[in-house]
């Protein structure tokens, strides 16, 4: 049962990167993979708000670890990060990396803290 | 909507086998740091590459099934919000180095499986390349002696 939240918040996680990430990408055409940066930071809000809020259970497989899990990637920010290298665009991966990590951390803790109040 | 499908179930599998990773935990984590995580992270990162650069060269994967593959099932498989969650968690703790070492170990060695996974697609194209070559160099030998 465990197994089947997880998946079921998968299922709808990739899908909503991948809505999310045609949509912002069809209407940005620059280096900068802004979409995979949006899609990561606001996962990692959300994933901060959850466990600030307190969510347990059964809704925190679907949500955290499934859901989020999903809607969140590393595989492809790394992907895009060695892309951008390739193509001799040193200070874009550079910059799309520090300010991920960056952002993805302080969002959590922001999430975190928007949760406690909920 | 074919993708939907693909990418809904690769999505499915990629999920489960990050949390059954997490549930086995092969090894205790060492200096504090989440291994499991760092592993799921890792090796998705080896994968994606391999297969993104196959796919665009030797291996003729339909491209619904491809976007399966890397949008769906690695990008469920890996993640980057609990490489957050994790690292704000080191944090709070007041483990700064292991925080740290976290975060550059799961960089540095992303990247260098990501290499890894580009390199070894090159190679396998380069062998099939040649194996196909020969193939054909005895077809010919063959149709000489015929002739």
């Amino acid at each position: 049962m465990e197994y089947l939240l997880v998946g079921v918040g998968g299922i709808l996680g990739s899908l909503a990167r991948y809505r999310l990430g045609r949509l912002v990408s069809e209407r940005l055409k620059i280096v900068f993979p802004l979409a995979t940066f949006i899609i990561n930071v606001s996962g990692a809000f959300l994933l901060g708000l959850v466990n600030g809020a307190g969510l347990g259970g059964g809704a925190y497989l679907m949500v955290a670890e499934g859901f989020l899990g999903a809607y969140t990637t590393y595989s492809t920010f790394v992907y895009e990060g060695f892309s951008l290298f390739r193509i001799n665009e040193k200070a874009n991966a550079l910059i799309y990396i520090g300010s991920s990590l960056l952002l993805g951390i302080i969002g959590f803790i922001a999430g975190y803290a928007v949760g406690r109040m909920i | 909507m074919r993708k939907y499908l693909y990418i809904g179930i690769g999505g499915f599998l990629g999920a489960i086998f990050r949390f059954s990773v997490k549930n086995v935990q092969l090894a205790d984590n060492i200096a504090n740091i989440p291994l499991s995580t760092l592993f799921v992270n890792i090796s998705g990162c080896f994968f994606l590459a391999f297969i993104l650069t196959a796919a665009f060269s030797f291996i003729k994967l339909d491209a619904d099934i491809r976007l399966g593959l890397s949008t769906g099932l690695l990008g469920a498989y890996t993640t980057f919000s609990t490489l957050c969650k994790e690292t704000v968690q080191l944090l709070e703790n007041g483990m700064y180095l292991a925080s740290f070492a976290y975060i550059s170990l799961t960089v540095l060695l992303g990247f260098a499986a990501a290499y890894a996974g580009f390199v070894t697609a090159r190679v396998l194209e380069d062998f099939l390349a040649r194996r196909h070559a020969a193939a054909f160099e005895i077809k010919d030998d063959a149709d000489e002696e015929a002739g």
